[in-house]
């Protein structure tokens, strides 16, 4: 009882652990763990006899436990198969029951009560027996969980269309598989004090930035939470500026962009319970790099990388400087682009920034409202966003046509970018650039992306300079920024610094005829 | 540290939206003028008028536009200077008048040759205008009367002008600069092109580009040079991209027409050691053949060298003619061979400078016209000529 008034008594209060020893006996064993979860209507208690000769106590919870493994494996050998030679000696030999009678992989055995309620909590099935002060706790694991699906806010068109999924050990599974080497290092942790959610940091020995995994490891443990539910509870504790539009750690749900990263000194963290993995550092030029980059051919790649820089800062500008020549400077449009701007905008009631600032914003509703709303309800918005927006707006001379084309325009360049809370950084600057424009011209532009600019230099990311290899610069680095070099052109790692340089692809593997690689 | 975000944020709505600072001049307050005209009245008095766009009008002529709704309007000041002319225009405007978009700016005769040196001056002082600026001169008219041709090819009339300038080959945009630049400098003489008012076709009337307007050094208008002795001064200056040559071949009963492209232009000068200068251009260019009045075939080299032969001794004749008579009539170095002679003889130069109009006139000019022609087709002779008439 006074274990159970332990236990709702301040339920959000930092770590409190059980202190009661496992007692000898069955009866008083089932009353303390009854008493700890009181009122949890999925609490199992199963007695059973083994070989009819030892009685045992098995405690789970329903839910959580795989009932039809637990049958066949420990339940039904118990009752129906006549003992073994050799099993006379069964009065609770722990290892014995431990070794002989559990069939099951993972095992463990405990003395502590604190231990068997936390493993029942985590699904497993905590064996007590008669006359012995030790339980054996069994890995049953059989709780819904979603199959492996391609990843849907990364797709490619080529590479690996596996996706994490929310089981922790699936998705550290998953890039086991694609990292063979005991070298990669997976160390867990438990965090929230409700949730007790496990956090697995990943690296690779040899290869991390130490400075960088001594951070990680630091900035995690410190963290005192209720509840983990997403990485991104994790990533707004151990992030360097939180006030920033810009995302100083990546996520992603793809295994093999883990791998590559993790490859390139990098260290992940995977959160139970989401498919989301967060990678640290992160650098600005992330938001222009794509999976599918190193599964085309480079050329093409390097291409694509450069529409999407280019896009992208029209996502951030293009608003503004529509606002800024057509207010400001019209003497900067060819003469009959302006007759026809001038033209579509005769007679529209608001000034062409308040026009823009309507429009977008009225942009951003669409989309979240295409995000948010139940599915069924998706024809509607389009008809209504297409139709009210697109035509019945323009057509009754409320706001012209152009700015819907240059809203448009923004709105697809604003959704190219591979990595979205990167987007969101665009999207959301877009509007204070707006209201610089409207005020001041292009010099309000000019002006707002210098401010802009020395916000991101003065970014970092667990060490590492937000704007780098660019500000500050590092040659050797450059060639998976601006363009996406051949595999046998990177030798080098990036974050190398410029101490030493980790060779990852030796020099010489350029195929095609004998001329050579540099050095080669 | 808690508030001090918030209260940065509200200091700058504060300043961006009560102070007013805003000076942003909407599209739809603000009126387009593509051309502009300045003439001189008799009474002495400026007249300034412009052509402005009509943004309403613009959208409907597509459906095709009736009678009455132009898509564009001219609007005229009277004044006893430019800016005053102006003031007067803008009492008639409901929007700011911009000048960004203006290409084109026609001067009346008689404003001309007046002089138009004391309307340069708003006119560069203005930050509003436009540096790349075609300025015209109205052969035998005014400037207004220019401006009110409507052009049938452009929605805009100011437009054409200058398309047909880029058209016959002339280098657009820059005649404003190069008016100031020629008359800033020493010894150098100004020159325009020149458009005049001619009937088209139809009974309506129509803008010609007609050739170039010669200036003294007083900023007045002294001549003009036809379109062909135009297209040979911008041969000798290298601003040429396009010309058409017509040479009689003698001997061979009849004409051929060139199509000259790939220009070059060299001009030596020396100076005798009785100080006498001289000067010497080349003219080089690629010509093709489009047209053979005379009864050679070309596929005969002969014939061709005979061509070629007589269309650079012809041409260089037309050259040497157009520059004696700059030289004679109006005595004004249109040529930049003040500039030649600074360049490749400093030293005589400064013995000479400050005396070129007297020493312009008399300089001996030798005009050499290299014209090879490379190309006539797959046609030698005319196809409708009979075997015997062929030599």
């Amino acid at each position: 009882m006074s274990a159970a008034q332990h236990a709702s008594s301040g339920d959000t209060s930092p770590e409190q652990t059980i202190h009661d020893p496992i007692s000898e006996s069955l009866a008083e064993n089932e009353r303390l763990i009854g008493g700890y979860f009181a009122h949890c209507y999925d609490i199992v208690f199963r007695r059973a006899h083994i070989f009819g000769q030892v009685p045992v106590l098995v405690v789970y919870l329903d839910g959580l436990v795989d009932t039809k493994a637990l049958d066949a494996v420990l339940l039904k050998p118990w009752m129906l198969e006549a003992p073994r030679p050799g099993l006379d000696e069964l009065n609770a030999a722990d290892l014995m029951l431990e070794q002989r009678l559990v069939s099951i992989a993972k095992t463990n055995t405990t003395g502590t009560m604190d231990d068997v309620v936390k493993s029942i909590l985590s699904g497993n099935v905590a064996i007590l027996s008669d006359g012995s002060a030790q339980a054996v706790t069994a890995e049953l694991n059989g709780f819904e969980q979603r199959a492996v699906e391609e990843p849907a806010s990364e797709t490619t068109v080529r590479g690996p269309k596996e996706g994490f999924t929310e089981s922790l050990n699936a998705n550290t599974g998953m890039l086991r598989r694609k990292l063979r080497s005991p070298k990669l290092k997976m160390e867990s942790m438990s965090v929230g004090n409700l949730s007790k959610t496990t956090i697995v940091i990943a690296y690779i020995e040899g290869i991390v930035q130490a400075s960088v995994l001594e951070e990680v490891r630091g900035r995690i443990s410190q963290i005192k939470i209720d509840t983990v539910l997403d990485g991104a509870f994790v990533e707004e504790f151990i992030e360097d500026h939180p006030f920033t539009f810009f995302p100083q750690v990546q996520n992603t749900e793809r295994p093999d962009i883990v791998a590559s990263c993790l490859a390139e000194r990098k260290v992940a963290v995977f959160v139970d319970g989401t498919p989301f993995v967060l990678i640290v550092p992160c650098t600005f030029w992330n938001a222009f790099q794509s999976a599918d980059d190193y599964y085309e051919r480079f050329l093409y790649a390097t291409v694509i990388r450069w529409l999407r820089m280019i896009l992208i800062t029209t996502s951030l500008y293009l608003p503004s400087i529509y606002v800024a020549i057509s207010t400001f400077h019209p003497q900067l449009l060819p003469t009959n682009f302006l007759i026809s701007i001038t033209s579509a905008r005769e007679g529209v009631p608001f000034p062409a920034v308040i026009e823009a600032l309507l429009i977008e914003f009225l942009f951003e509703g669409l989309r979240e409202a295409g995000l948010r709303m139940p599915r069924p309800n998706g024809s509607a918005i389009s008809i209504v966003g297409a139709l009210v927006i697109g035509q019945a707006a323009v057509q009754a001379g409320i706001i012209s046509a152009p700015i819907v084309i240059v809203v448009s325009l923004t709105g697809i360049a604003s959704l190219i970018t591979p990595r979205y809370s990167m987007g969101m950084a665009f999207r959301l600057l877009r509007f204070p650039m707006l209201v610089c424009s409207g005020m001041f011209g292009l010099y309000g532009v000019t002006m707002a992306s210098l401010f802009l600019l020395i916000h991101l230099t003065n970014l970092e990311s667990f060490g590492v300079p937000y704007l780098s290899p660019i500000a500050p610069l590092t040659r050797s680095e450059l060639k998976d920024v601006l363009i996406r070099a051949p595999w046998w052109k990177m030798h080098t790692l990036p974050l190398s610094g410029s101490a030493k340089r980790h060779v990852r692809i030796p020099n010489g593997q350029r195929p095609g005829g004998s001329q050579g690689d540099e050095a080669s | 540290m808690n508030r001090r975000p918030a209260a940065v944020v509200a200091w700058l709505l504060c300043i961006a939206l009560t102070a007013g600072c805003w000076d942003r001049t909407e599209i739809s307050d603000r009126v387009f003028d593509l051309a502009a005209s300045a003439d001189l009245k008799e009474n002495g008095t400026y007249m300034i008028a412009g052509q402005f766009i009509n943004p309403s009008r613009m959208e409907e002529s597509p459906k095709g536009g009736s009678g009455g709704s132009k898509s564009y309007f001219i609007e005229t000041g009277t004044g006893q200077s430019a800016l005053e002319s102006i003031q007067k225009m803008r009492q008639k405007l409901s929007r700011v008048i911009t000048r960004g978009h203006r290409r084109n700016y026609y001067i009346g005769e008689s404003l001309a040759k007046n002089g138009i040196k004391d309307m340069l001056d708003a006119f560069s002082r203005d930050p509003g205008n436009r540096i790349r600026l075609d300025m015209w001169v109205v052969k035998g008219g005014t400037g207004l009367q220019a401006l009110e041709v409507p052009y049938p090819l452009e929605k805009i009339p100011a437009v054409a002008p200058f398309k047909i300038h880029k058209a016959v080959g002339g280098t657009t945009g820059t005649t404003y600069l190069d008016y100031l630049m020629a008359s800033s400098a020493e010894g150098e003489s100004p020159t325009l092109p020149v458009v005049d008012i001619v009937k088209g076709s139809s009974p309506q009337k129509t803008i010609r580009f007609y050739g170039r307007a010669i200036f003294n050094r007083d900023y007045r208008l002294v001549g003009y040079l036809n379109f062909v002795e135009g297209a040979y001064r911008q041969w000798i200056l290298h601003k040429i991209s396009y010309l058409d040559l017509v040479e009689e071949v003698p001997g061979a009963g009849g004409s051929v027409g060139v199509v000259i492209s790939r220009f070059g232009s060299k001009v030596k000068s020396s100076v005798t050691p009785d100080h006498k200068v001289k000067m010497r251009i080349e003219l080089s260019g690629a010509g093709q053949i489009v047209e053979n009045h005379t009864n050679l075939d070309f596929r005969e080299l002969k014939n061709l060298t005979l061509a070629q032969n007589a269309v650079n001794r012809q041409t260089s004749e037309h050259v040497s003619a157009m520059i004696g008579k700059v030289q004679k009539q109006y005595g004004t170095d249109v040529f930049g061979f003040v500039q030649t002679l600074n360049r490749q003889h400093p030293s005589e130069w400064k013995r000479l400078k400050g005396q070129w109009e007297h020493i312009f006139p008399g300089i001996e000019v030798t005009v050499n016209v290299n014209v090879n022609l490379k190309y006539f087709g797959l046609v030698g002779p005319p196809l409708q000529f009979r075997e015997s008439e062929i030599k």
